[in-house]
């Protein structure tokens, strides 16, 4: 064996031996499965209780005909279904205590909740609200996006700088926000925008307040701004997207165009080909899988559009409900329509049916976009 | 880059006047967008440094003498810490929670739904990405699922929950019931499963066991990943706004005189507040300092945040 | 440490449940101290064996025995080997210290009086167990006498009724349980008088537990520092790091201590691998493929340095390659596997100059064995219709065979060589010559010759060559050894 051996360290194996030391430090070995379930048990009490139930739930509250919760049913909607199957009667006569002054009507099963929205006379206009805010915003956003992520890829300097400053709005609080873009936006004359307009010649804009405007310039009436119309209030809103939105996308294209081999564009520069050229024809191509991944999640996440709208109406209606016009629904998303049917402030759900009802729609709605969207990507994406 | 080589002086001169002025164009076009992005920020700094009243004042006449650091004044902020608000305007005073209460709430939801969010994210991930049983695809795919459905289907249930649970106006109510992120999930399973299995059987042949493993090979690797998840989470807890606004808007339910709303709901409410008609500024320097902590935040963690969120795809 | 395989086989359930035996009724036994080379083309079974060894694969049959101990069932943590992985595994948030110290964090001593403890804890057991003994002896004999007198009341009915059949069935019945009685009988006063002598173990044990106790607690008073030593658990931080360094000293690596596995090449990530598996001291150190992430240099580099560290340590190593070549350097013993079954285990020369079938002499050498297909007729071995061995009467049964012949093994004659050779080509590599071509007749069967080149001059622009075999091998159609 060994001519010149090595003193191993003194530990001698046998001590280490399960079997040789004190019998309590034996350790039981659970098989994995059961380990698995074991460290499921904290993730899985969450997500029954607070996403799988209430996704369930969702569904058989849309689906019971004005629905609504009775006092002490719990938030199981079959409970208070069978609930008001049992006790009819809301309202006891307070002199004949066995005399009902209100009877509720009995629960059925069906598509009211769905009639109601589709007859409601601000829901339609809120998809179609949303569906146009979202057209405009999301391409906008990602050109944008992609314009300035093409620009930041091909400087040097400063670059860690402009990343910085693009990437701020991610890290800022949508309500607070909401409000500067309110009075940048204001219709008064110490809106900046307005005096960057006035100071470019142009006419004073009213784009948010929903009620007439004289604009006086110290004793001089310089116009009677009408009632901000639609269009305007769209502007502000869509400023305020854009200007949030692009901070993420910029740098998922960053992250992209920093995988795209340099090699491809030497190339097709050593033969000659413009800068706009090759943007269009190779950077273009090669970050298509970002740009799909962008745009799917873009305009998901875009029909789910809520604080944004509402916070750039901070200033003029805090509620949280209102979105522009004398009524506040102008430019009001799906999903505000949604809050609103809850009404939190009242202390319960007004209208549960109602509003699970306009979430399936919502979701349909989301399902339709991904569908599409993956369809038409298949023949266009290149990996 | 390639070397590139031209036939004569000219084409390397006009080459060279083509790079110079296409990079003077990229600067100024980025540049001025830039101003856009930071626009809306000088914005809220100078308003919120002005005076109340003379900010008041320039709404009206556009006289930029009234602001700006002529007029430099921190009596905003003073009165958005102290709770004490007076209107100059109508003449009333208000006292109002302190926005350090806000601080302190939003902090106090942030850190526990962040706390509890990245230990069952860590545990279920493990379980995902390292150990083998029955129903593991089926629930996995059931998880993923649910990432498409919108929150508000679950809102009108969950709010009915917690009324039952009687967790209204607590603290419960803003960090348990977002206690499971599936995105986090998701995530942290990816890069566990990125972890080469020999690492296991290695710490398996040393004497580690399962648990063992997670906590002392699999934890430590994905760090990274774990402090990106921590921070959007923290970060996610302090814009939340819809969710509290529903279960926690007003008073504590032990104290009732204790408030316990968080910083986006008690900016809101300042807005909407009578006494804060017409003091745009205080407005302003509420709005200020409810962004100023990310930012600092942000600046400190900049390489992570950054990183992280484009690894991560997602919006906090 | 002596490790051995008995009638080892794993099969592996597939998706579809279909199901492949990855090693087949394995045996072998691996010389204590030695180096062992499990060769094979991948696919074989040889990981999987090395992982069974392990305790990381359960086998399906068979046990594995290290010197006394059965270990089949034993975890890998008990098993005291050292394991060194392919892609070598080092924890990438650990530096190469923590790396090294990581398997000694679970070592755990028995401490200061745990020896006598475990012996109470062993004599009581064994007390328990023959207590229970005696009952079970006790019981079956009451249930025998019971059983007996049934029987016997049986049989005498059975008798009056003149049922000869049942009461032989009876009179079986009594025998039987008249055999239980003896034995039992005969077994208790065994039991007993082990019980006996387990109380007394118990009671000395209890003794020697006190002793002990008392002389830990002298020593405390005597001698705090010691007593403290002695009453540790697990390795101190100081004993850690002496380990680490005596290491990091054997392969060479105590420079970069500190540095992390990522900041290391591959030779030096390796060294690190198998500086961890020996940190616990290892009766079996085990390696999968350790070279093969290895650049060309390297790895012969690393090969003498494996080599160099077992011969060292005298620790019994199994390495797994499907390198035949690094499997013939450095291994005292090559083990060659095929598709789960060993087919030849020897020394590597013995391997290659004698290979048990055709599989192993094509798996080993390189360039690799020329093999040609010859025939038995009349018990004589011909090719292409000539005799080719004189010396050897083979079987009656006429059949064709494979006879193979190693390229170096070939001796060129001018005229009349057994072996008439087509040249195709003719390589000059500097010491020798590459003669490449087939054996006239048989254009399929590639051959390469290598003969030394004073012979240049005499073979080149030829297109026939003729060549006598120094050594050769005859195989049956299926690759069984004849000859």
């Amino acid at each position: 064996m060994a001519e010149k051996a090595i003193k191993l360290p003194a530990v001698n194996y046998d001590d280490i031996r399960d079997k040789k030391v004190i019998g309590k430090r034996r350790r039981i070995s659970l098989p994995q499965w059961a380990v698995a379930w074991i460290v499921l048990i904290p993730a899985l009490i969450f997500l029954v209780l607070f996403m799988f139930y209430p996704i369930i739930n969702a569904f058989f509250m849309a689906f019971i005909n004005d629905f609504e919760f009775v006092e002490g049913a719990g938030s199981f909607a079959l409970g208070s279904f069978f609930k008001s199957l049992e006790e009819p009667c809301v309202n006891w006569n307070l002199f004949h205590p066995d005399v009902c002054d209100m009877y509720r009507r009995m629960p059925s099963f069906g598509f009211n909740n769905f009639v109601y929205l589709f007859q409601d006379a601000h829901f339609p206009a809120t998809i179609a609200n949303t569906a146009i805010l979202v057209i405009v915003e999301v391409p906008l956003t990602i050109i944008v996006s992609l314009v300035i992520a093409s620009f930041l890829n091909n400087i040097k300097a400063l670059k860690g700088l402009y990343q910085t400053i693009f990437f701020l709005p991610y890290v800022t609080n949508a309500i607070a926000l909401g409000l500067v873009f309110n009075m940048l936006f204001s219709h008064t004359p110490g809106g900046i925008i307005n005096v960057i307009i006035t100071a470019l010649g142009g006419k004073p804009v009213n784009f948010l307040n929903p009620s007439a405007y004289e604009y006086w310039v110290g004793d001089k009436l310089v116009a009677v701004l009408p009632p901000a119309s639609k269009f305007n209030q769209a502007i502000v809103i869509v400023t305020n997207s854009v200007w949030s939105g692009i901070a993420f996308k910029i740098l998922v294209f960053m992250a992209g165009l920093a995988t795209i081999d340099k090699q491809y564009t030497d190339a097709a520069k050593i033969d000659g080909s413009s800068g706009f050229t090759i943007w269009r024809r190779i950077t273009l191509p090669l970050l298509s899988p970002q740009i799909l991944y962008i745009t799917i999640t873009s305009f998901i996440g875009a029909f789910k559009m809520y604080s944004g709208v509402m916070s750039v109406y901070t200033n003029i209606n805090g509620s949280g409900f209102y979105f522009g016009g004398t009524e506040g629904y102008d430019w009001m998303p799906v999903v505000g329509w949604i809050y609103k049917q809850m009404d939190p402030s009242s202390g319960n759900l007004s209208k549960p049916g109602i509003a699970a009802a306009g979430s399936l729609v919502l979701l349909a709605i989301i399902l339709f976009i991904t569908v599409i969207q993956f369809a038409v990507s298949k023949k266009r994406v290149h990996y | 880059m390639a070397e590139l080589y031209f036939a004569d002086e000219g084409a390397l001169r006009r080459y060279k006047a083509k790079k110079i002025a296409s990079s003077i164009f990229l600067y100024t076009f980025v540049t001025l967008f830039a101003l856009f992005m930071l626009l809306p920020f000088v914005f809220m700094l100078v308003g919120s440094l002005t005076d109340a009243e003379s900010f008041d004042e320039f709404t009206k006449t556009a006289n930029f003498e009234l602001i700006g650091f002529n007029k430099w004044s921190f009596s905003n902020f003073e009165a958005i810490f102290s709770g004490q608000i007076v209107n100059r305007i109508t003449g009333a005073t208000e006292a109002r929670p302190s926005f350090a209460q806000y601080y302190l709430n939003t902090l106090i939801t942030a850190v526990g739904s962040t706390a509890v969010t990245v230990v069952t994210a860590v545990l279920a991930a493990f379980a995902f990405a390292r150990l083998e049983f029955k129903g593991k695809n089926i629930l996995f795919t059931l998880l993923l699922a649910t990432m498409m459905i919108p929150g508000e289907l679950m809102v009108l249930t969950n709010y009915k929950t917690t009324k039952s649970l009687d967790w209204e106006y607590t603290f419960s109510a803003l960090i348990f019931v977002h206690g499971v992120s599936v995105f986090y999930i998701f995530y942290l399973r990816q890069t566990f499963q990125q972890i080469p299995n020999e690492l296991y059987l290695a710490a398996k042949v040393d004497g580690v066991g399962d648990v063992g493993y997670l906590i002392k090979v699999m934890v430590p690797i994905a760090m990274p990943t774990i402090v990106t998840i921590i921070i959007l989470s923290l970060m996610g807890a302090w814009n939340s706004y819809v969710w509290p606004l529903l279960v926690a808007n007003g008073g504590w339910k032990y104290d009732k005189s204790y408030n316990m709303q968080l910083v986006s709901n008690g900016l809101m409410s300042l807005f909407n507040s009578d006494i804060a008609k017409g003091l745009d500024a205080i407005k302003i320097a509420g709005s200020m300092v409810v962004t100023f902590p990310l930012f600092v935040f942000f600046l400190i963690f900049r390489k992570y945040i950054m990183k992280g969120v484009s690894r991560s795809g997602i919006k906090g | 440490m002596e490790v051995r395989i008995e009638n080892l086989t794993k099969t592996f359930i597939g998706r579809k449940g279909v199901e492949t035996t990855a090693v087949n009724h394995m045996n072998f036994t691996i010389p204590d101290g030695k180096l062992v080379g499990l060769l094979g083309p991948s696919g074989c079974g040889k990981s999987t064996t090395l992982y069974m060894i392990a305790g990381l694969h359960k086998p399906t049959d068979g046990h594995i025995w290290f010197g006394d101990s059965d270990v089949t069932n034993l975890p890998p943590e008990n098993r005291g080997i050292g394991l060194v992985f392919q892609n070598y595994a080092l924890y990438p948030h650990l530096s190469v210290r923590q790396n090294i110290q990581f398997p000694l964090d679970n070592v755990r001593f028995a401490g200061p009086f745990g020896e006598e403890q475990n012996a109470v804890v062993d004599a009581k057991h064994d007390i328990r167990t023959t207590e229970h003994d005696i009952d079970e002896c006790k019981k079956a004999i009451k249930k025998a006498e019971a059983a007996i007198v049934k029987a016997q009341a049986k049989k005498e009915k059975a008798e009056q009724r003149e049922d000869a059949v049942l009461a032989e069935e009876c009179e079986d019945a009594i025998k039987h349980a008249e055999a239980v009685i003896k034995s039992s009988t005969e077994r208790i006063p065994n039991l007993e008088k082990h019980l006996e002598s387990a109380h007394k173990c118990l009671d000395e044990a209890i003794v020697n537990l006190e002793k002990a106790k008392a002389a830990f607690q002298e020593l405390k008073e005597k001698d705090p520092e010691a007593a403290k030593e002695k009453a540790k658990t697990r390795l101190s931080k100081a004993d850690k790091d002496a380990i680490a360094f005596e290491m990091a000293k054997i392969v060479d690596i105590d420079q970069y201590l500190d540095r992390k596995p990522k900041e290391l090449s591959g030779g030096q990530q390796q060294r690190v691998a198998i500086a961890r598996a020996l940190a616990k001291t290892p009766k079996v150190l085990l390696l999968d493929e350790p070279l093969s992430n290895l650049d060309a240099r390297l790895r012969l580099q690393t090969r003498e340095e494996i080599k160099r560290i077992q011969r060292e340590t005298g620790i019994t190593t199994v390495f797994v390659t499907h390198d035949q070549e690094e499997a013939m350097s450095i291994s005292d013993v090559i083990v060659v596997m095929k598709l789960g079954v060993v087919q030849q285990i020897d020394e590597p020369q013995k391997v290659y100059e004698e290979p048990a079938n055709l599989f192993v002499a094509k798996f080993l050498g390189s360039p690799a064995i020329n093999v040609f297909d010859g025939e038995i007729k009349g018990g004589k071995l011909l090719l292409n219709g000539k005799v080719f061995d004189t010396d050897k009467v083979y079987g009656k049964v006429d059949r064709k065979v494979k006879i193979a012949v190693r390229p170096e093994a070939f001796t060129f004659v001018k005229k009349g060589g057994l072996i008439p050779v087509t040249v195709k080509q003719v390589e000059n590599i500097g010491r020798d010559i590459n003669v490449v071509g087939h054996v006239d007749e048989q254009p399929e069967n590639h051959l390469k010759v290598i003969i030394p080149s004073e012979l240049r001059d005499e073979i080149l622009g030829k297109e026939k060559l003729q060549f006598n075999p120094k050594r050769f091998y005859v195989f049956e159609e299926e690759g069984e050894r004849i000859k």
